[in-house]
């Protein structure tokens, strides 16, 4: 019924044609083979011995406990997870909505330091070239810090 | 959904068996070790004679029949209900032998079917060491047959114990394969006439000796 070239692509596990599979199909049923398949068959039952179940049983309850567990500690976390979400959303969309309705501090010198700049360029105004002339005007030395303007000497004292 | 739990009819109703085994899967999806006992029961037999004849040591098969149970309950829930309870445990059994087998680099020879091999010549058993109505088989001849499927590869001898000892179709038998249908049924000839040969062996040494 099958020739070398057959069994030799039956053990490489080579796909089969149809026609080639409709004739291990017969083959199968072949008087032959159904008597193997009855050997089988009539193999006797296994049953595994108390020990074995037992112990499984044992593990099966030790897993079982595990998942009740976890559904237990899931009942109580779920709610403080949800509520810790909740209030964390809620922190984020207070600052944002805090960030939109205050407006941007100015960068650079703040607004104080600005107008002390501003009187004391007006004093240099006044000290170099007396009242009438206005702050941008006078040009005060880059050099000369602010505390030098106002070094009176005696003789600025004197002649006043 | 194949619905058969041992292939045991709980009550003679069968639409009453279908709702009771449906009730029982649902409740092991939950993972009710009680439920799920009763799902050990039904099939801690067939499954540790599966996983015994495909790794052959005791204690081996007594750790792995264990395993697939544990790991049948663990994932219970991702049960879908597309292939029978059975089919599944088998497919979890038939994975976790092959890993152990892997690990052992265990391969046993098998010897080749040569073409000498006789198709057309029955194998006669006789009637006194095996009847095919009782479909039993004497002690010595069933120690024959279990000696012979444990020579085969693990290739041939899962597809025989999972279509000949369990009555799993070539459908089932290569979806959990990964193998088409044409190549279960090539391994399940292979199988058959490696048994024969190796049967034929054992007849001869008894004939030879009783003369």
């Amino acid at each position: 019924m099958f020739d070398k070239d057959f069994l030799k692509k039956m053990h490489a596990e080579e796909a089969l044609s149809s026609a080639e599979e409709a004739v291990v199909d017969e083959a199968l049923r072949s008087s032959a083979q159904e008597a193997m398949k009855s050997a089988v068959k009539a193999l006797p039952d296994d049953q595994p011995s108390m020990t074995w179940r037992s112990e499984l049983n044992g593990r099966l309850l030790e897993l079982g406990k595990s998942v009740e567990k976890k559904r237990r500690g899931w009942l109580v976390w779920r709610p403080a997870l949800g509520l810790g979400f909740a209030g964390a959303l809620a922190l984020v969309l207070t600052l944002k909505m805090q960030d939109t309705t205050i407006p941007p501090t100015p960068s650079g010198p703040s607004l104080e330091a600005a107008l002390v700049d501003e009187h004391m360029e007006a004093l240099n105004a006044t000290t170099i070239a007396g009242a009438g002339l206005a702050s941008h005007e006078a040009h005060p030395t880059p050099a000369m810090a602010t505390d030098e303007l106002y070094d009176w000497q005696r003789s600025d004292v004197e002649s006043l | 959904m194949e619905l058969t739990l041992g292939a045991k009819l709980l009550s003679s109703n069968r639409q009453q068996d279908s709702a009771v085994e449906l009730a029982l899967i649902e409740r092991c999806k939950r993972q009710d070790v009680e439920a799920f006992g009763k799902i050990v029961d039904a099939y801690q037999n067939r499954v540790f004679g599966f996983v015994k004849r495909m790794v052959s040591d005791q204690e081996d098969a007594s750790d792995i029949s264990q395993e697939v149970f544990i790991r049948a309950f663990q994932s219970f829930g991702r049960f879908d209900g597309r292939s029978s309870v059975r089919t599944w445990l088998f497919r979890i059994a038939h994975n976790l032998c092959v890993d152990r087998a892997r690990k052992q680099q265990r391969a046993p020879l098998e010897t080749r079917i040569e073409a000498t091999f006789d198709e057309e010549e029955p194998l006669e058993i006789s009637d006194l060491r095996w009847n095919p109505e009782t479909a039993t088989l004497d002690g010595e001849l069933a120690v024959a047959v279990e000696a012979a499927v444990a020579t085969m590869s693990e290739k041939l001898r899962s597809v025989l114990l999972l279509h000949d000892q369990e009555d799993m179709a070539y459908e089932d038998i290569a979806k959990m394969l990964s193998v088409p249908v044409g190549t279960v049924k090539s391994r399940l000839f292979l199988a058959r006439a490696h048994l024969q040969n190796a049967l034929r062996s054992y007849l001869q040494r008894e004939v030879d000796s009783n003369v």
